[in-house]
Formats: structure tokens, C-alpha cells, sequence
């Protein structure tokens, strides 16, 4: 099995055409975070009033290596309220 | 982390970032901002960038039409093939076995990888709600990436019905609903198996979106009008919460049913949450009989999906003919007509090219609408052509020629959708035949020769050639059925004088006109005889063996039944020995002995076949200038 997207220096590349990676959904997706192309592993919150450390978790699987060359693995920053998150690449 | 990225934007992680085999950390310094910021973690999920048709392993392409679409659930603890075992390979093997041999593909979608997010362990519930709810949330974004890559590989797909368990409802919720939003001819019916409903788990913290609610809208997505069905297939199993519910869709159209039975002994049949799927399964195996034992529920299964509603039964026919028929519920679905939302009777008849039919259906109960399908070319439709909301192929009056021999479809459907009532189909052939033939007339020279005559009739339309004078034979296509060839000949003219025959054709007459034999005299002589004579360039041209030889002629009077032998020998040329009877076929013969003649060859004799005066002409075999 292929998989995408994949990785390419510091951008995604996927096969399918990227313009239609729309989500038409509009429903309001509670906890669960939409990305178009992964699934939310953990959030942190980081601020002067609470920590400068930020810690997440993922699961087992995750592919190794558990390094910061991981391919299946990225972040972003966001806020507590949005529910939708259109990765904007 | 110099630059402050937008929000949702893809960031990278600092060098410094501690791993461990489940987790990452690192610190990232606010800057003095006294607002909170909140660090997503993601995960990319797994998709497949190809698809293949189950049935024989070809890849999915743009000349895809029609597809089925396998989606499995929660794969919990393992990242095999869930379509390698259990009811799933049952189910799967099922549907490849009704669509070999048609123009449907299947698919058996395998997000395997990203659906194994935890154990089942029923000692700790909130592991199966959590677990489940990752996949479900999974499946979603799994089904927008298959409606993108089926939309992508096969962008003029007009049907695909998709058949989904548990959590994979969702991705075909999210892949029904990408293809109906970018493909405006496709249709789609949507099968869900015990569909899991995260948001009805009130415990474990669940705050998941995905729920009866949710579901429930599958009904008025945009382009909805071209779902055929949606299906709800549950079991009461005690053990999964979250998968008993039934949605508010179409009335009279979508299906919620509860499959899980108990029989008289007390034992409970497909009560577990893969029950749906063994259920289904079993519909496709004997779609006539509900496995559940009632008749005639709402919702059938396999008997209530495209494939299997598309396929009607054909009833031959004869024609001329009158049928009174009626359109039902239970009909099959026009696969010509609507989006499949047409109920439709189909009847085929043997026609071949030329023939010339009417098709007139007619109904009180509801608007018509009529189909010839030929053996190839493009199909024939008519809405009102019969005069009302009546139909008539053609439109009006006349006849409808038929293009091409071989088995045509008759379909009779409504205009509108969901019609049922009865109708009088009628179906005539045109009887009138018209003949013709070409030519109506031939000269021949006074030797012997053949000719051909064409006639021009419509389908079905029989007639008979025969011949008006004994020196013109028919040798082939003494009768026939529409178009056709006659073959005749034309003995040798031993007269003086030209004559005129004719052939009766199809009622037609051919006229034949034949030159004399003009210069040849014909000298009497008794049997038996021996005549010592002289070919020389005063004599008459052949008749018979062509006007480039010289010929004598001789003749006698012959009874019926007698037997006479010819013989003709000379030292002088290489001889030729005509017997020309007073009707019936001209005896002939070259070289019996050397270069002499006999007649008949040999030592045996000639049966004189009828009375009358015999001519004998010998010419020579050479041509002279």
C-alpha cells in the first residue's frame, strides 16, 4: 500500500490534487480536531501562566523513528475555541 | 521557533525537542505574550492513493461506471486485512461472485492501518469508547480522502453504492457526501452495518460530533436527490452501546431495520455487533429469501440494492402481441430511466434488420414511458408519442425499422418517479409486403448462358421464382424471404429464328430474349448411321459452342426411353459433339478417346430423355478466326 501525503523537505506533497482537499462538512466536531490530512494526537497550552514546556503524546501507531525526522508526525499551533482546522499549506 | 506561525499552519519541531517512544516535549519561550497559545499534535493518517476491482484485480481507472464499496469498522489491536476472514471475507466473497461477469467493479477498501487505535477490552469500557470514537473520527477524514480519490480516479462514475460496518459508516457518510457534491450524475446508496454513533456514549468524557444527529442529514446532503437509498442494518447486540439507532431519513425510501432474530427454540440469529454483516451477506447469497424469515420486510438487503434492482428479468415475447402488465414495487428498477427511482417490466423479441414493428403502451395509472434497446446501436425512448401521456415507438404512427438482427429489449417504465399501476403494451409487425426486382429483362446470343435476377422485399415478406419457358432454368432461389438472388440459365437457341421467355418473380416478370442460331443448316439423317462429312469456312458458326467455330449440324427423331450412342472422330481437328434434345439440358462432350468424341463417353448409351426431333452439332474445338 502507498500512502499519502508524504513529506517533501519542508512542505506535504500529496498525489490527489490538493485544490480538493476541502472539507464540505459544517458541523461542529466537538473534541476531535478535522485535519485534512492527520488526526489530532494531544494538545498542550503554553503561556506565562502555565508552562513553557509543552508535552504531547501519540500513539503506538505512530511509525519510529521517534525523532524530529519523523514523517508522521507534525504540530501546529492553534487556540483552544476553533474546531476546524484547515491545514493551510 | 523564530517566526510565529498562523494559526493552522504546519509547524516544525524545534531541535532541541525531547522524544520518547509515545511522547514529545519541548520548550517554547511566549516572548512576554501573556495570551495562552495551544500546540496541536497530528498524526498523518494513511491513505491509499489506488484502488482495485476485488472481482479481478484491475485497477480502478476513468472507464470505471459503476462501483461497490467495501468499508470495514474498528479494527481494534490489529492492522490485518479485516476483508481476509470472518463475515467480511463472507460478505466480500459474496458480492465478487453476483458481480463477475458485469460491468460493476468492487472495492474493498482497507484503512486497516489508522483503524487499529486500541484495544476492545470489555473490562475497561471507556477503552472500547475511546478507541471506538478515534476510529470513527478516523473513518471520517479516511471517507473524505475516498471520495476524493474515487472521484479522482474515476470522474464519470454514475453509480456506486457503498457498504460500511460500524465505524466505517463514517467514512462512507464522508465519501457519499464528496462524491454527490462533485459528481452531478452520479448516484449513490449508502448500506451501513451496525453503524457505531460515538455521541451516544454519555460516558468516558466522549465529546465526539458523530451521531445520530449527524447521520440523520445524510438525507438532504447537497445532491441528495441521487441517493437511491439509505440503509440502516442493526442488531440489538447487549455488549456495543452506541450502535442501536435508527435515523430520520426519506419516509418510504431509506431503511432503518433491526436484523438480529430469536426463533422458536429461543435462539437469537446475527446478535452481535458483525450480525449485520453475516446478515448481509447472507441476502447476497439467496437475495429471494430473508434470512430473517419474514416476508417481505422493509429493507431486503441485497434485494434492495442497485446491482441486484438493476438487473430485471427479461420475459421474451412474440410478436404481433398484446401484453397486460402492471408495474409494482417489487419491480425492477430502470436502469434507462431516472436514477434508479423508476420502476420498469422488460421484454425482449427476435427481430431482424429491415423488419418493420410498432410499440404502443398505454396505462391509466400513470405516465409512460417507452424503450427499445436494439442488439447494438443507440437505444430508442419515447415519453408521449402514443397520444396523452401514452408512449409509441415511433411517435404517432408508422413503423419503426429495425436497424440490426438479434434480440431486442422492450422496457416498459414511468415518467415519473416511484409509478405503479397497470398497462397494455402492444407490439405489431408491419405485414404489407412491397417487391421489386432488377433487372425486369436480358438479351442473350444464341449460345447457352446464365443470368441473375435481384429482388428487393421487406422483412419476413416470401416469395417464388419459376420459369415460363422450357429452354430457361431455374438453378437457385426458386423462393425466398425478403432480400434475395434468383440464378437461371438459358439453353443454347439450335433455331433460326430468336426467342422470347419470362420468369414470374415475387409476382414480377423477367423477360428473356435469345437470338437464332442464324446460317446452320440442319440436315435429317436415320439411326442408325455413319455420316463421312467436312468442317470447312463456308459452314455456319456454332450456336451453341460460340460464333468463333465452325459447326455442322444434324438431326433425328427420338423416342423416350431410347438408347443411342454418338461418336465423332477426325484426323483432321480436335473434335466437339453437341446433343442438343428438344428440351431439357444439352448433352455435351470433348475428348472421350484421344482427341475424338462420345456420347455419352465410354461404351455405355444415352437415354433419350423425351420425344422429339434430337439435333447433333459438331463443331470443332479449335477456334478459328
Amino acid at each position: 500500500m502507498r500512502y499519502s501525503p508524504a513529506v517533501v523537505s519542508t512542505a506535504t506533497q500529496q498525489i490527489l490534487d490538493n485544490s480538493q482537499t476541502i472539507d464540505l462538512d459544517n458541523f461542529t466536531p466537538g473534541s476531535y480536531r478535522h485535519s485534512k490530512l492527520g488526526v489530532r494526537m494531544s494538545y498542550d497550552l503554553v503561556g506565562p501562566l502555565v508552562s513553557d514546556t509543552v508535552g504531547l503524546n501519540f500513539n503506538s501507531l505512530t511509525l519510529s523513528p521517534y525523532n524530529n525526522s519523523n514523517p508522521d508526525l507534525f504540530i501546529m499551533r492553534g487556540n483552544a475555541t476553533s474546531g476546524y482546522w484547515p491545514l493551510n499549506l | 521557533m523564530a517566526a510565529q506561525p498562523l494559526n493552522g499552519q504546519r509547524l516544525f519541531f524545534p531541535s532541541s525537542a525531547s522524544w520518547t517512544a509515545n511522547s514529545v516535549s519541548f520548550s517554547f519561550n511566549n516572548g512576554g505574550n501573556l495570551s495562552t497559545l495551544q500546540f496541536d499534535l497530528f498524526r498523518y493518517l494513511h491513505f491509499p492513493n489506488t484502488l482495485l476491482n476485488v472481482v479481478d484485480g484491475s485497477p480502478i481507472t476513468a472507464s470505471t461506471q459503476k462501483a461497490i464499496v467495501l468499508i470495514h469498522g474498528w479494527n481494534p489491536s490489529s492492522t490485518s486485512d479485516p476483508y481476509a476472514s470472518g463475515d467480511w471475507l463472507a460478505l466480500k466473497n459474496q458480492v465478487r461472485n453476483r458481480l463477475t461477469g458485469s460491468d460493476w467493479k468492487l472495492i474493498a477498501y482497507n484503512w486497516a492501518p489508522d483503524g487499529d487505535t486500541g484495544p476492545n477490552d470489555w473490562y475497561e469500557l471507556c477503552n472500547i469508547a475511546v478507541n471506538g470514537t478515534e476510529a470513527a473520527e478516523i473513518a471520517h477524514q479516511q471517507g473524505q480522502h475516498l471520495g476524493q480519490l474515487v472521484h479522482c480516479l474515476s470522474p464519470s462514475l454514475q453509480r456506486v453504492h457503498f457498504i460500511a460496518h460500524s465505524a466505517g459508516s463514517w467514512a462512507a457518510r464522508a465519501a457519499a457526501r464528496y462524491l454527490l457534491a462533485n459528481n452531478p450524475s452520479i448516484v449513490i446508496q449508502v448500506t451501513l452495518l451496525d453503524p457505531y454513533m460515538p455521541n451516544e456514549v454519555t460516558a468516558c468524557f466522549i465529546d465526539s460530533a458523530l451521531g445520530e444527529p449527524v447521520m440523520s442529514q445524510a438525507d438532504s446532503l447537497t445532491g441528495s436527490s441521487r441517493i437511491f437509498r439509505l440503509e440502516n442494518y442493526y442488531s440489538n447486540d447487549t455488549f456495543v452501546f452506541g450502535t442501536q439507532e435508527e435515523f430520520l431519513w426519506r419516509t418510504g425510501i431509506d431503511v432503518n431495520r433491526r436484523i438480529d432474530w430469536q426463533d422458536a427454540n429461543g435462539t437469537w440469529h446475527y446478535r452481535s455487533h458483525d450480525g449485520p454483516v453475516d446478515w448481509y451477506g447472507d441476502t447476497v447469497a439467496n437475495p429471494t429469501v430473508d434470512p430473517q424469515g419474514m416476508p417481505n420486510p422493509a429493507g431486503r438487503g441485497w434485494a434492495d440494492s442497485m446491482y441486484y434492482r438493476s438487473q430485471c428479468t427479461v420475459t421474451p415475447i412474440s410478436v404481433p402481441t398484446t401484453i397486460s402488465g402492471s408495474l409494482a414495487s417489487t419491480d425492477c428498477r430502470s436502469s434507462l430511466r431516472g436514477n434508479l427511482d423508476r420502476y420498469a417490466d422488460r421484454y425482449s423479441f427476435i427481430g431482424t434488420a429491415g423488419q418493420q414493428v410498432a410499440i404502443a403502451l398505454s396505462s391509466s395509472a400513470f405516465d409512460t414511458y417507452l424503450y427499445l434497446v436494439p442488439p447494438s446501436g443507440s437505444t430508442v425512448g419515447d415519453d408521449d408519442g402514443g397520444g396523452g401521456t401514452n408512449s409509441r415507438i415511433p411517435a404517432g404512427s408508422g413503423y419503426y425499422t429495425l436497424p440490426v438482427s438479434g434480440t431486442y429489449i422492450i422496457e416498459v417504465t414511468s415518467y415519473s418517479a416511484n409509478a405503479t399501476g397497470s398497462y397494455t403494451l402492444t407490439v405489431t409487425r408491419n405485414t404489407t409486403c412491397t417487391y421489386s426486382i432488377t433487372p425486369t429483362s436480358r438479351s442473350f446470343t444464341a449460345s447457352a448462358g446464365t443470368g441473375t435476377i435481384s429482388v428487393t422485399a421487406g422483412t419476413g415478406c416470401s416469395w417464388t421464382a419459376a420459369s415460363n419457358a422450357g429452354w430457361i432454368t431455374i438453378t437457385s432461389g426458386s423462393s425466398g424471404s425478403g432480400n434475395g438472388t434468383v440464378y437461371y440459365s438459358v439453353a443454347a437457341n439450335t433455331s433460326t429464328s430468336s426467342r422470347t421467355g419470362t420468369i414470374t418473380v415475387a409476382g414480377q416478370t423477367h423477360t428473356v430474349t435469345q437470338s437464332g442460331s442464324a446460317g446452320c443448316t440442319v440436315t435429317a439423317i436415320g439411326v442408325p448411321t455413319t455420316v463421312s462429312g467436312s468442317l470447312s469456312t463456308t459452314d455456319c458458326r456454332s450456336p451453341i459452342r460460340g460464333t468463333s467455330y465452325y459447326a455442322d449440324r444434324y438431326s433425328f427423331s427420338g423416342t423416350a426411353g431410347q438408347q443411342v450412342a454418338i461418336t465423332l472422330s477426325s484426323s483432321s481437328f480436335d473434335t466437339y459433339l453437341y446433343l442438343v434434345p428438344p428440351g431439357g439440358t444439352t448433352q455435351s462432350n470433348d475428348d472421350c478417346s484421344g482427341t475424338n468424341s462420345r456420347i455419352p463417353c465410354g461404351t455405355t448409351w444415352y437415354t433419350l430423355p423425351v420425344s422429339g426431333t434430337y439435333v447433333v452439332e459438331v463443331p470443332v474445338t479449335t477456334r478459328t478466326p
